[in-house]
């Protein structure tokens, strides 16, 4: 039986080395797995000139953050685009602020990183190019630190660590990605995602790429109101340590890194807490905010602070704002950093 | 549980290192929890229809071989048969007679009274009921004794390799099987997973993919015409081929690496000459099952010639009722009865007209006219298995005879040239494997070759299921079954 082991073992590893041949063959670029994305940092190359500041993120940046209102209200002194990309968790999130800044060319000076958590997983999602193309064997091992360490329950731990191990095994052996590299390669390019004015914002209600499931969800939120109230109570009770918490240390670990190298090449990094998120959510992220040593942060998520962001009338569903709630929410952003800057200076 | 899902990626090795593992005298009971396990894993509540059949036929068994009177005896099979065909005639046909009658009903003036019933078909259902009944009926016939371990006759339904689509295993296949001690035998497992290497290649690269261009064009026979209709029956023949075909293999892989020997249910079917040899190549395990207990009883060919003609056309019809509650299945099983009935009628006229022509000196032209004829009579008919209704079926018919240039060009169903010319060599990888397996079966072939070759030919494959696998929830087509 070990003998049969050791040859499958070899004749995956070569599968996965030819494999890992053709895939460089291709010369990817490091967001192609991720078509939003994508689009983003094509539009992104082609003017970073023109910007100095950055918003990274999950769905909650791109639906929240308007980099028009925000200049205006930082009178300029920031010139923003929104990075912000839904189905994404805070590896990933990670991963592409690590290559923006790597293969940037304009002097970035304000990057502002949501502080996102890790995603358990699904099903549906495992085997979805997104999950995968971009883990490496760090990424994968970040994130099962993560998760070990996380406030989830056991089960849900154990369903996290195999939703993202098995994208990880699928990645080494370039698993079923070769049609998306074929949709890679004959996708045209799709400003939808850019949003009005190309600042890559794009709030729920001007959603252009897949309505549907997003009016899917927003009925399903309407329904039921008692979400809404739900969320506001997350986010006080964390705050208020009526929910046990512990620290993921693995995660402070590498945001910590992560804004130590980005002081270094001279950016100022500004935390994003942002605001309902689920309970485990927070009790993941919170302890991380608060433990972080740079004092750029900046918390609107807590209920009782910044109760509007729970009310019905801005909210889109159950976890983004609408428009107008992203005004507010921008408003409170730009505000907050005219207010750190001004007391830095 | 589908066998092309990560599920099974993990069940299959688990079930077969812990099998190995346990002591002899504990591993049927292993396997039929594995068994119990991967059957559940469809819909858990329709394992109590498989229970009802295996406890009617366990008894039945042993009531039969102790039953001394001949008359009794008989009437106790009638019973198991009855219990059996019954349980199918419920769930499988019930709301197909119950149509036609609803049809009668309406062409009198009248209306039904008898309701539909609400009820999923339990999958496989027509494969371990015939397995079930291919028991009783050989005890009756006194080839096998009755099973006393009921732990082992219900691993002889169950067994979860062959469970839900087949090959229809004999009990004198069978049964002795799980008694013998099975160890680890490097050689028989690697043999298995080659098996099971080449079903899963011919299921989830080929099959599969040709899914893509046969439903649209039999969901909306409407909308395609000449080649489009023309090309989507061809890929149909090969889909359905390595659909089935390809889940066969992964079954006599996975029995295979387990020590298990199970029937070879498919042998290059559409190398075929004529229908009846196509018939001894496709679907063995169903075809001999309908040979030995329905076409045999009949009188087989040892009657009177329109006799036999009337017992071939018939085992033929009830083989497409077999296979689905539809009239289509109906017509498609006829179509194959006529096919053959008419073959042998003609025999002696073909081979004089074969003489005239001279095709003896042309042996391989005459052997390509044979196997092309045999192909296009049997994707003629696949258009009847594979169409909604009888309809659509008449309608694909017609539109195939619309043949316009415009419907010509890189990809004339509409759909991507990527996956239209992936379709194209992969099906010509396959012929061309089929081509090697002219000598012998696949193990016997990469014996063969040298280990360079041998692991040069597993790595292409098991790059092509990565790279060119269509993964999702695609079933197999026979499951419906």
């Amino acid at each position: 039986m070990i003998k049969l082991g050791i040859k499958i073992a070899i004749l995956l590893s070569l599968v996965g080395v030819i494999n890992g041949a053709v895939f460089q063959f291709f010369q990817l670029p490091f967001s192609w797995g991720n078509s939003s994305f994508y689009n983003k940092e094509m539009y992104w190359r082609k003017s970073q000139t023109q910007y100095n500041t950055i918003f990274v993120g999950t769905s909650r940046t791109f639906r929240q953050i308007n980099p028009v209102l925000f200049d205006s209200i930082t009178n300029h002194e920031t010139q923003s685009f929104n990075f912000g990309v839904i189905g994404i968790s805070a590896a990933q999130v990670y991963y592409y602020l690590d290559k923006i800044i790597g293969t940037r060319e304009a002097h970035l000076k304000y990057v502002f990183l949501e502080l996102a958590d890790f995603d358990i997983g699904s099903t549906e999602n495992m085997h979805t190019i997104n999950e995968k193309y971009w883990l490496s064997l760090s990424d994968w091992w970040f994130t099962i630190k993560c998760i070990v360490q996380s406030n989830y329950g056991f089960r849900e731990r154990i369903k996290g660590l195999f939703f993202n191990t098995i994208p990880f095994i699928e990645q080494l052996l370039k698993f079923d990605m070769l049609k998306d590299v074929w949709q890679f390669k004959i996708a045209a390019p799709n400003s939808l995602v850019l949003g009005e004015n190309s600042t890559g914002f794009v709030p729920a209600e001007e959603e252009k790429m897949n309505p549907e499931a997003l009016l899917e969800k927003r009925n399903a939120f309407l329904k039921d109101t008692s979400i809404n109230e739900t969320r506001s109570r997350y986010s006080t009770n964390v705050f208020n340590k009526t929910v046990r918490t512990k620290l993921v240390s693995a995660h402070l670990i590498k945001l910590t890194s992560l804004i130590s190298r980005l002081h270094k090449m001279g950016i100022e990094v500004f935390v994003l807490l942002p605001p309902r998120m689920r309970e485990v959510q927070y009790a993941n992220t919170i302890p991380i905010f608060e433990n972080i040593a740079s004092p750029q942060k900046i918390n609107l998520a807590q209920g009782i602070q910044v109760p509007e962001f729970y009310e019905m009338r801005y909210s889109f569903d159950a976890g983004h704002l609408n428009k107008e709630g992203a005004e507010i929410f921008t408003r409170k952003l730009a505000t907050a950093f005219v207010k750190l800057k001004s007391k830095n200076d | 549980m589908l066998f092309n899902s990560l599920t099974f990626l993990i069940f299959f090795p688990l079930v077969t290192i812990i099998y190995f593992l346990l002591p002899h005298r504990a591993r049927w009971a292993w396997l039929l929890a594995a068994s119990c396990y991967f059957y559940m894993f469809f819909k858990a509540v329709y394992i109590l229809i498989l229970f009802f059949t295996i406890i009617i036929d366990y008894f039945a068994g042993i009531l039969l071989e102790n039953e001394k009177n001949a008359q009794r005896k008989k009437w106790w099979l009638i019973a198991s048969l009855i219990a059996n065909i019954g349980v199918l005639a419920v769930f499988k046909y019930f709301n197909f007679l119950n149509g036609n009658l609803s049809g009668l009903c309406t062409f009198f003036g009248s209306t039904n009274p008898i309701p539909y019933l609400s009820i999923l078909l339990p999958i496989g259902l027509s494969f371990h009921t015939f397995q079930a009944m291919s028991y009783t009926i050989e005890v009756y016939r006194g080839n096998q004794k009755a099973e006393r371990h009921f732990g082992i006759y219900a691993l002889y339904v169950m067994f979860y390799p062959q469970l839900v689509a087949g090959p229809i295993e004999r009990p004198q296949n069978m049964l002795h099987q799980f008694y013998e001690k099975h160890v680890f035998d490097y050689a028989r497992v690697v043999e298995g997973l080659r098996l099971m290497l080449w079903g899963m290649f011919k299921k989830v690269v080929i099959a599969d993919r040709l899914t893509l261009f046969v439903d649209p064009v039999y969901n909306h026979p409407n909308e395609y015409h000449g080649f489009q209709t023309i090309l989507a029956t061809i890929f149909f023949s090969f889909q359905i081929f390595c659909d089935f075909s390809g889940y066969s293999d992964i079954a006599l892989g996975s029995a295979k690496v387990m020590g298990f020997d199970l029937m070879v249910n498919f042998n290059r079917p559409y190398f075929s000459k004529s229908i009846s040899e196509f018939w001894k190549r496709w679907h063995i395990s169903l075809s001999t099952w309908f040979r030995d207990y329905l076409y045999i009883s009949l009188g087989g060919n040892r009657v009177s010639k329109p006799r036999t003609y009337f017992n071939q056309f018939i085992t033929f019809m009830i083989s497409g009722l077999w296979h689905g509650a539809n009239w289509t299945f109906v017509i498609w099983g006829s179509l194959h009865g006529a096919y053959l009935v008419f073959g042998e009628f003609t025999k002696k006229f073909r081979g004089k007209l074969g003489a005239r022509l001279g095709l003896g000196h042309f042996p391989l032209l005459n052997k390509l006219v044979q196997v092309s004829s045999t192909f296009v009579l049997a994707t003629f008919a696949w258009i009847f298995f594979r169409a909604a209704s009888f309809t659509d079926a008449i309608t694909i018919i017609k539109n195939s005879l619309q043949i316009s240039k415009t419907q010509l060009g890189m990809h004339i169903l509409g759909t991507d040239a990527y996956n239209f010319v992936l379709c194209f060599i992969f099906i010509g990888i396959m012929e061309m494997v089929h081509w090697f397996l002219r000598k012998g079966d696949l193990n016997f072939v990469l014996n063969q070759l040298t280990l360079f070759t041998r692991w040069t030919i597993y790595i292409l494959f098991v790059l092509f299921v990565i790279n060119f696998g269509m993964f999702g929830d695609h079933q197999f087509i026979y499951f419906q079954f």
